[in-house]
């Protein structure tokens, strides 16, 4: 009998080894030079991200071409043993991680600049937030998982209460995490349940128990699945576990509310895709029912709450849980279109989201931008920065020709072709109604008389990703086939049964 | 209606067919069953004629309609428009002439006609409005002769009377240009010696209209129409005749009472009076060449209603030959009308020259009969009341109770009021307090773990 | 050749967003010309078209999304022709008539109006669901923007009226849509005029659709954002809705449910007479009642949509081609009475109607111009209204001789309230200091009535090259629509 090595290989764990030795280094640099080198490691932040992209990037594309073929890849698709997996849809996962992460701090830089908050550690949290991120985008067992959520996690409640001296800040971030220990609580009494039931805390052991007991389910492992999404269901703020998000993305500095609102909610729905979809894929129609119960709450919170908001922060709060309740429609209908249309959703999602942050943050200069009313009259002064926020505020509600309209569509279609008409139909009247709010900004915009001067400068690197998530948006909401050729392939990817 | 029965619009096919009985004799109407096809087609085209020939109950537009400047209201009511329905009526004789009941209704309308609009004619004050009416008689006249199937005689008097007619619209045209712009007879008088030559043009056309025996046009056409009605020995023709004797009569009544208290008697605006003048050449040219229409269509027109000149195009049932035998009726019928143009220019001419304080004692005397005359027999007023007056009523609470209200106040406006309430409760459900939050967690998983299937 | 059609105004837009910043008066002329273009190239469409055939012409198709089936197709036939050449014929009369009334934002205005044109060709062209109703909301956005931006006083709640209102309606559409093409496997809108449905899942498709097209079209009870968007609206923007944007409903109905739901179309087709002879006097009696000029213009745009929609459910040629004609000819007239309206508010900036009176006295060309149009909305012989009236009335009569002799009650209260308006509008006595002074039309917009008055005429006497255009593919279109698609006996009640 050959002694059999452990199954170590560092190949696809290469985008998270970057991540954690940059983070480290920038620890140690910081704790060196004090503030003086600030500048320094932003901007070595940003290039290790860019690096680190263009790495997955690559990796990526050459698995779109070799696939079926490359065995050399097929052969790095997973280590330790399958706890880590390193497949096309992690690297999805991946860019769109790294690139939330990235566009964050690039809009952010003068915010941070003149907060005095530029310190190493915004960026090595930030850095150790997106490490989290990725593994959980790379999970393949739980304990891979909880590891990636709570070091997401912890850095974020970190993040939050960032500004010491602001009370808001530190409520938030308090608030944050108490409330995400709990959901942590409940996620790992539903893994310890799952284990329980199955004896494997790995998703594909759990596929293998169900596909043994042919789709029966136990109790246990039933209610360890609903312990498991409530738990997840806390990190994308689905209703009915939203409530910390409108309190933390008002209170937290608005760069962290930029960053809440994309990274982890992306790593959060890659964890849903590990467990429900790849876990208890085969038992779809049992946790299909729960998704559209919290997606329709979502939804309806997301919709009507927003229209009585007065802080942007805020709105887009309740704006987010809207987008999340759209996304689990899609993973409610399920089928490859479902599957699909969530990680297109997503991908379309954080370029909205980002812009519209940007623009937040370019306001912010003067002290103003946080309450809606702060925007009435922005296109008599600036035009320009109306017109893109109007875009993203037509996207986020949906109306074509923008890339908002292409995820609704896919959702949509992927929700008729399961036959989920009431949740359809709820889903397009609730967006009727999330359209109202959008509106309420375009209206302060274009029809009020200015009440600002509105001179603020515009910082290069905002103008520049300013200028690529409305080109995306305005490129993916004509021509969205790549966005949905790369979704359709990690899809493929994960579940190569589809 | 037509296009349904025969299948085409085209008036040769559509007679064609009509005479040779190709269509179904009864056809379902709305609410009424079944009715006679033709009875029914020719009723809706009569009423379509009745608008366009202002005859009696949807007369009122055309008084109003002299609102125009003269010359339009000259070629309105003389030449086209307003004969266009007697032209229909005319032309679509093959149909009429299948149905009975049609013509008896287009007699009765036509003689009623003539005898109302005359007597409102008698008192109107504005020069235009007594002719506007006096038009409206005519064309009642014109029906009745259709109605008693003399169609001829119908056209015939169409044509002396586009002459004379339009002749007395610029003529009085020329007369309120005279007096600048004013259309109050009761303002003019004596302006025989200020405008001769516009008086003889007006008075070439009132006789004319009256009937003047022998020399003037209307007396042919008026004549033949009359007589044809005598002559259908028929309830509803003697009915008509005895009515259109009374129109005549009425109508020269009128029409020199308008000769009368505009040209004759003393001036009462001496003001309007001193500047009166004569009208431009442009305008008397057109006068002098419809004044002579006015005196010799008649003659030059008489075979119009002889045998055969319209051929084809107007044709009769067996045994409507009023129009023939309206050339062999008694001698008295024949010059009732002249007694009745010697009845009427004999009282106009008591009452607006020799003692002009009658009209004033007759209205006073019988001020509901005048009153009532004046306003047109109250028409305005009835259908002001019955369909103008309702439709406003209905168009207000239309649109503020059921747009306004219902629509957009409970639909709209109130949707919309329900969402923001909703919201503001929900928006209430975020009180801020953390044990709130992880109640709402905990009451979510059991709520998500009941629902499981 | 299409797409040149459709995106020339796009392009114009673009090239103002990018070359002309600060040059609102270069801008302009910039705007003029690819609207003209667009009507020449669209001219050329009619040129090239082809009479004698039904099927789509100048097809265009390129694969967009794949993976679903969805298409960049685009197509035209004698359905959607005469609207594209419309659409492309009111822009630059709008244009024109705004010249000089809009003074602020000039830009954005000319970028908004040439994006909304677009997107309107872009709805009469796309023949792919999802192409179509991407165009079909796209314009929402350019629209809100021109009501909201260049309207009235009120102009914040009209424009939130019509935003709303109209997305309510189409997203339920986009259901329907979803629902009827991925159950038949197609986006493609010829493929699936061919393919047949159940009748229940039929009457289920055309409400979804229906609430839409309903919305747009108006129909009653739907109508209460047309009067507030129109009287909000600047004149361009009044006109290019009445003129356009209310054809977009009933252009879904001929495009989409009488071809794809016939039968479900003859289920509700009692339902549709109902609501629309409401719409006809309902809205016609309120209209009566109006003191605003333009509302009182809208309101009769709700009732003339009434005659549009009883023509295309009557269900026989008569009807439908009197129904596509009277649609241009709406488009023609009704804009053109809001930019009549639209001269006397530039002058007055009122459009009380008991402000105006004796116009007649100051203007004597506008008050002609005044009249023909409103003889015209009114239908009189020789004008293009009658044409279409008694198309629809004719098809009507023979369809069900009830609902025509309601809706003829209609043509009369439509006489009765524009002839009333007229007369208050121009005739009458002069009675405020600033309309004795008031001047009369400027030979700039005598050239935005003339080519309207021409085709007023023009169609009013010689309608058929406006209508043979149409014969081949309305003809194919009763066909598709008489069809019994479902097969199920439940038709026979009708």
């Amino acid at each position: 009998m050959a002694v059999q090595l452990p199954d170590i290989d560092l190949l696809p764990l290469l985008p998270e080894i970057l991540i954690a030795l940059g983070g480290c280094t920038m620890l140690l640099l910081s704790a060196w030079n004090g503030t003086a080198t600030r500048h320094k490691i932003g901007m070595s932040t940003i290039t290790l991200l860019v690096i680190t992209a263009f790495m997955v990037f690559q990796r990526a594309v050459a698995f779109k071409h070799g696939m079926n073929t490359d065995l050399a890849l097929q052969t790095h698709l997973s280590t330790f043993e399958g706890m880590f997996v390193g497949d096309f849809f992690s690297l999805y996962i991946k860019m769109l991680l790294l690139l939330s992460t990235g566009m964050t701090l690039l809009i952010s830089t003068d915010y941070l600049q003149r907060k005095k908050m530029d310190n190493g550690e915004f960026f090595v949290l930030i850095l150790f937030a997106l490490l989290g991120g990725m593994v959980m985008a790379s999970a393949g067992d739980f304990m891979t998982l909880y590891l990636g959520l709570e070091l997401m996690s912890l850095s974020i409640y970190v993040l939050a209460a960032y500004r010491r001296d602001n009370l808001r800040s530190n409520e938030a971030g308090l608030k944050y995490f108490i409330l995400g220990s709990l959901a942590s609580g409940l996620l790992l009494y539903g893994i310890s349940l799952i284990y329980g039931a199955t004896g494997t805390t790995m998703f594909s052991g759990i596929a293998h128990h169900l596909h043994e007991s042919l789709g029966q389910m136990s109790g246990t492992l039933a209610m360890g699945m609903v312990f498991v999404i409530s738990g997840l269901s806390f990190k994308i703020a689905a209703a009915p576990f939203q409530m910390w998000a409108p309190d933390v993305y008002e209170g937290a500095p608005t760069p962290i509310t930029a960053f809440m609102a994309v990274m982890p909610k992306v790593a959060a729905f890659a964890a849903i895709y590990r467990v429900l979809v790849y876990g208890f894929g085969s038992v779809h129609d049992k946790w299909s029912g729960i998704l559209q119960i919290v997606a329709l709450l979502s939804l309806l919170i997301g919709a009507f709450a927003a229209i009585a908001q007065t802080n942007i922060k805020r709105m887009l709060a309740y704006s987010s849980i809207g987008h999340v309740g759209y996304a689990l429609i899609g993973l409610a209908a399920g089928g490859m279109a479902g599957y699909q249309s969530v990680l297109i959703y997503l991908g379309i999602y954080i370029f909205m989201s980002i812009g519209t942050f940007a623009i937040i943050l370019v306001l912010n200069q003067e002290g103003i931008g946080e309450q809606i009313e702060d925007y009435k009259g922005l296109a008599q002064k600036r035009p320009l920065l109306a017109l893109l926020m109007s875009i993203f505020m037509f996207s986020m509600a949906g109306i074509p020709p923008f890339a908002g309209f292409i995820g609704k569509l896919y959702v949509f279609m992927s929700a008729i072709q399961a036959h989920m008409y009431f949740v359809a139909i709820a889903g397009v009247l609730f967006s009727a109604v999330g359209a109202f709010y959008y509106l309420r900004i375009v209206k302060y915009m274009y029809f009020d008389v200015a009440a600002h001067a509105f001179v603020m400068p515009v910082s290069g690197s905002s103008k520049f990703i300013l200028t690529v998530t409305t080109l995306v948006i305005l490129y993916w909401g004509i021509l969205p086939s790549t966005l949905t050729s790369w979704a359709e392939l990690s899809i493929k990817s994960l579940l190569p049964s589809l | 209606m037509i296009f349904t029965v025969f299948g085409t619009l085209d008036y040769t096919e559509v007679f064609h067919m009509a005479q040779s009985g190709q269509f179904s004799p009864t056809v379902d109407f709305l609410i009424f069953g079944p009715v006679p096809t033709m009875t029914l087609i020719c009723l809706l085209l009569f009423v379509g004629a009745m608008g366009k020939s202002a005859q009696l109950g949807l007369h009122v537009w055309l008084p109003d309609a002299m609102e125009g400047p003269t010359p339009v209201s000259a070629l309105i009511h003389a030449a086209t428009m307003v004969t266009a329905g007697v032209f229909m009526v005319c032309r679509a004789s093959p149909l009429f002439e299948l149905s009975e009941t049609a013509l008896m209704v287009v007699t009765i309308v036509g003689s009623l006609t003539a005898f109302f609009a005359a007597t409102v004619g008698m008192v109107q004050n504005d020069i235009k409005r007594v002719i506007a009416y006096s038009t409206c008689s005519q064309l009642g006249y014109m029906f009745f002769a259709a109605g008693v199937s003399a169609y001829a005689a119908s056209m015939f008097h169409l044509m002396t009377h586009a002459f004379f007619k339009a002749l007395l619209f610029l003529g009085s045209g020329a007369v309120i240009m005279a007096m600048h712009h004013e259309q109050d007879m009761r303002k003019m008088g004596g302006l025989i010696r200020k405008i001769p030559i516009t008086y003889a043009i007006m008075m070439i056309g009132t006789l004319a209209l009256t009937g003047f025996p022998y020399l003037f046009a209307g007396f042919y056409s008026k004549d033949a129409i009359l007589e044809s009605a005598y002559a259908a020995h028929t309830p509803v023709g003697m009915f008509a005749f005895v009515l259109g004797l009374l129109a005549a009569c009425m109508t020269t009544f009128y029409s020199f009472r308008l000769v009368f208290m505009t040209f004759h008697g003393t001036p009462k605006d001496k003001h309007a009076y001193d500047h009166a003048h004569e009208a431009p050449w442009t305008m008397r040219g057109p006068l002098f060449v419809l004044s002579i229409g006015a005196v010799f269509a008649g003659l030059l027109g008489l075979p119009m209603i002889g045998e055969g000149w319209f051929g084809e195009a107007i044709i009769l049932a067996p045994g409507h030959h009023a129009l023939m035998h309206s050339h062999h009726v008694p001698f008295l019928v024949k010059w009732s009308p002249f007694v009745m143009f010697v009845v009427g220019l004999a009282l106009s001419y008591h009452m607006y020259v020799r003692s002009p304080q009658i009209p004033a004692q007759l209205a006073m005397r019988w001020n509901g009969l005048y009153k009532f005359l004046l306003n047109a027999w109250y028409f305005d007023r009835l259908y002001s009341k019955i369909f103008i007056e309702p439709a406003k009523a209905i168009g207000q609470g239309l649109w503020k109770t059921g747009d306004e209200t219902i629509i957009d106040g409970y639909g709209v406006n109130g949707i919309a009021g329900t969402v923001v309430k909703l919201a503001e409760s929900i928006r209430k459900l975020q009180t801020g307090y953390v044990y709130h939050y992880a109640f709402a967690m905990l009451v979510g998983v059991l709520v998500l773990a009941t629902f499981y299937p | 050749m299409l797409s040149l059609v459709t995106f020339t105004p796009l392009i114009g837009a673009l090239i103002i967003f990018l070359g002309f910043k600060n040059n609102p008066g270069t801008s302009k002329y910039v705007a003029m010309l690819s609207s003209i273009l667009t009507f020449l190239l669209s001219l050329k469409l009619y040129l090239g078209f082809d009479l004698t055939t039904s099927d789509f012409q100048f097809l265009e198709e390129s694969v967009w999304l794949p993976g679903v089936g969805i298409t960049y197709r685009m197509g035209v036939d004698g359905v959607s022709l005469p609207f594209v050449i419309l659409t492309a014929f009111l822009t630059p009369i709008c244009l024109l008539a705004s010249w000089e009334v809009i003074q602020k934002h000039v830009r954005e205005y000319l970028i908004a109006f040439l994006a909304l044109e677009s997107f309107v060709i872009g709805v009469f062209c796309a023949l792919d669901f999802v192409l179509f109703y991407v165009f079909w909301e796209a314009m929402l956005i350019p629209m809100f923007l021109i009501i909201g931006v260049w309207g009235g006083a009120n102009r914040v709640y009209a424009a939130y009226k019509f935003f709303l209102y109209t997305l309510g309606g189409s997203v339920l559409m986009l259901i329907a849509m979803l629902t009827l093409t991925l159950s038949a496997g197609t986006f493609s809108i010829p493929e699936l005029m061919g393919m047949s449905f159940p009748l229940s899942f039929q009457i289920w498709i055309f409400l979804g659709f229906f609430v839409s097209f309903a919305v747009k079209v108006p129909m009653w009870p739907v109508h209460t954002w047309l009067p507030d968007a129109h009287v909000q609206a600047p004149t361009a923007g009044s006109v290019i809705l009445a003129g356009i944007l209310l054809k977009m409903g009933a252009y879904g109905f001929l495009r989409f449910s009488l071809p794809i739901l016939p039968d479900a179309s003859r289920f509700f087709v009692p339902f549709i007479f109902g609501l629309s002879l409401v719409a006809i006097i309902y809205t016609a009696l309120v209209a009566l009642m109006q003191t605003d000029l333009k509302k009182l213009i809208a309101y009769s745009s709700v009732s003339h949509m009434g005659f549009v929609t009883l023509g295309i459910f009557s269900f026989n040629q008569q009807g439908m081609e009197g129904g596509i004609l009277q649609m241009i000819n709406h488009g023609i007239v009704a804009g053109a009475l809001f930019l009549i309206v639209g001269v006397v508010y530039d002058r007055l900036h009122t459009r009380d109607i008991a402000r105006f009176g004796g116009l007649a006295h100051r203007m004597p060309v506008y008050a002609t111009i005044f009249m023909v149009f409103t003889m015209a909305s009114v239908g009189l012989p020789g004008t293009n209204g009658f044409v279409g009236e008694f198309l629809i009335l004719l098809g009507t009569f023979i369809a069900n001789k009830a609902v025509a002799t309601v809706a003829a009650i209609g043509v009369v209260l439509g006489a009765a309230y524009m002839l009333w308006m007229y007369k208050r509008v121009v005739f009458g006595v002069m009675q405020h200091e600033d309309v004795k002074s008031i001047l009369d039309v400027s030979p700039r917009e005598i050239a935005t009535f003339l080519p309207l008055i021409v085709l007023v005429f023009w169609i009013g006497f010689y309608p058929e090259p406006f209508l043979k255009i149409m014969h081949a593919s309305v003809e194919l279109l009763l066909i598709q629509a008489n069809t019994v698609k479902a097969g199920t006996t439940a038709l026979a009640m009708f």
